[in-house]
């Protein structure tokens, strides 16, 4: 009788554990959703850290000013009905006594240092931006970037030619 | 004795120096043409004005044509060809033959009765996929036989609709018509069609882009694009090919020529699993060009081909108009990878077949791109202009 009563027991048990599993999984799957159905939001990216790094031409002579960050829609080919990015405005600023065309791009990355995020735009080829930087002059610039609300820090890449991209 | 030595040394001095003083300036001369070669000016930095060097409308210095050394001719009879001809498409030319005809021609018929294969010996050599020594299988276009050229059907090109404003602080305007491929084959290489078509211009500063993209994955931002250009005159009309690796556009990479607008020119490229990227031009008076490209993490799949008007200018006050009819995509290279690579020249039908539409970006002021996308593959018609 002791041995019947024990099976019924862990039976039981074991119904319970499953449904329980069951329970915490829905749970998870709802929680899930909220996530993912909820529009991205981040009231303050002046904690973003902004840098750029432009290659040997025009390396020094290239410095950004005026950044500002915002939350913004986006649609390019991955997405052409609209998704939330990270748009970056900001100017580049040529010290260089030539004119550059300027290719560019920015990657976001989280505290950790780990890429979250990339540039959706498409300039000469997708992913890539350009501009035309005057001699000892100033042009402005926005790049919409992947959303995440992870990102710390952002940067932007430069590299100039004497032509401009195809 | 001494002073003799002394004098010997001295002089032996006033040699070398002599000679690195008249050397010198020889070198420093080199150095500087190639380099004035190459140079835009700097003390200007209006794009007026960097316009009116007529280096600025060449990216590239056209390249050689691949040298006699370097090509293969084999005379074929034409009634061999179309018995032997496994692919029904006109355009493509399916064919094994013997590899000794490599070497002796295989045929002494009258030259009205036969076709010429010309191509470089690289490119047969990478098509052939026979694995028999003592045959050459190959699927190429009808184009690298010549006298076997079958003409494409014209398309009727649309002008553009140069409605709306020019927003003053922009310099590019660009359009994009994107397709994608099916999963499955990985696609490594294509081949098609450039058409420089129409130009004209009273007197406009621009330089239009006219191209197809074709992007790679798995290895960062790769790119290849087979491009029209036009600039503020007629004779700066190219084709070449631009190599993208990992976002950094390869200036280095050098395979394109100036063309008479109404050529056609036959342009293919494929990359290998050894991570080389090979691009292969064509133009119409038979001359070939090729360059390549290592890359140490190349693409093994290009997924996603766009065709792309874009348009530099500063300012517009003429009138002009530039158009490339057809830029097409004719064939696709299809790669099994390991561990035995085995590469395919699939014909339009496949193209067809495996490709889609995915999206088209807004519409810009001064561009226009449409696509014809049938069994015989897919065309662009690609447009830039202004009417003031």
């Amino acid at each position: 009788m002791k041995k019947v009563f024990s099976c019924m027991c862990l039976v039981g048990a074991i119904v319970l554990v499953l449904g329980g599993c069951q329970l915490q999984e829905k749970t998870v799957i709802a929680t899930e959703t909220l996530i993912i159905t909820t529009t991205p939001s981040r009231d303050n990216f002046s904690d973003i850290e902004v840098e750029l790094v432009a290659e040997d031409s025009p390396g020094n002579d290239l410095s950004l000013s005026n950044v500002h960050i915002h939350e913004g829609v986006f649609s390019g080919y991955h997405s052409p009905e609209g998704e939330t990015s990270l748009v970056v405005n900001g100017t580049f600023n040529n010290q260089a006594s030539r004119e550059w065309w300027v290719v560019f791009y920015a990657e976001g990355y989280n505290a950790s240092g780990g890429q979250i995020s990339w540039t959706l735009d498409a300039g000469p080829i997708l992913g890539r931006l350009q501009v035309k930087t005057p001699s000892q002059g100033s042009v402005d610039f926005t790049i919409n970037l992947k959303w995440s609300e992870d990102i710390s820090k952002i940067v932007i890449y430069a590299k100039g030619y004497d032509t401009p991209a195809p | 004795m001494v002073r003799i030595n002394r004098i010997f040394k001295l002089t032996a001095m006033l040699i070398v120096l002599l000679v690195l003083v008249l050397n010198l300036p020889i070198v420093s001369a080199a150095e500087n043409l190639n380099h004035q070669k190459n140079k835009i000016p700097g003390f200007d930095p209006c794009m007026a004005e960097m316009m009116k060097c007529p280096e600025f409308y060449e990216p590239f210095v056209s390249s050689p044509v691949v040298p006699e050394v370097e090509m293969t001719r084999v005379r074929f009879s034409k009634l061999w060809i179309a018995v032997n001809d496994k692919e029904p498409d006109p355009l493509t030319v399916d064919i094994t033959f013997p590899s000794i005809w490599l070497e002796s021609q295989p045929t002494q018929l009258p030259e009205e009765n036969t076709i010429m294969l010309s191509v470089p010996t690289m490119l047969l050599e990478h098509h052939n996929s026979s694995d028999n020594v003592g045959e050459v299988s190959v699927v190429l276009p009808s184009r690298y036989f010549i006298d076997l050229f079958v003409q494409i059907p014209e398309e009727a090109s649309n002008k553009v609709d140069c409605a709306q404003q020019l927003e003053a602080d922009l310099d590019l305007y660009e359009e994009r018509m994107w397709y994608g491929h099916y999963s499955g084959d990985s696609i490594t290489g294509a081949a098609g069609i450039v058409r420089p078509y129409q130009y004209t211009n009273s007197g406009q500063d621009f330089i239009a882009y006219q191209e197809i993209e074709f992007y790679g994955i798995g290895g960062g931002s790769d790119a290849v694009e087979i491009i029209s250009q036009f600039g503020s005159s007629v004779g700066s009309t190219m084709v070449w090919f631009a190599v993208w690796s990992n976002g950094d556009w390869i200036t280095s990479f050098n395979c394109g020529t100036t063309v008479d607008v109404g050529d056609e020119v036959y342009y293919e490229f494929y990359t290998n699993e050894y991570g080389t990227t090979w691009c292969y031009l064509l133009d119409a008076d038979n001359n070939w060009y090729y360059d390549s490209y290592y890359d140490n993490s190349p693409p093994v799949d290009y997924y996603s081909f766009a065709g792309s008007s874009e348009i530099y200018v500063d300012e517009v006050s003429h009138d002009f108009y530039v158009n490339t009819n057809p830029i097409s995509i004719l064939s696709l290279q299809t790669t099994t990878g390991w561990p035995e690579w085995q590469h395919d020249w699939q014909n339009a039908a496949y193209v067809y077949q495996r490709l889609y539409h995915s999206s088209t970006s807004p519409s810009v002021s001064y561009v226009d791109l449409n696509s014809i996308f049938t069994v015989n593959g897919l065309s662009f018609n690609i447009s830039a202009g202004s009417e003031v």
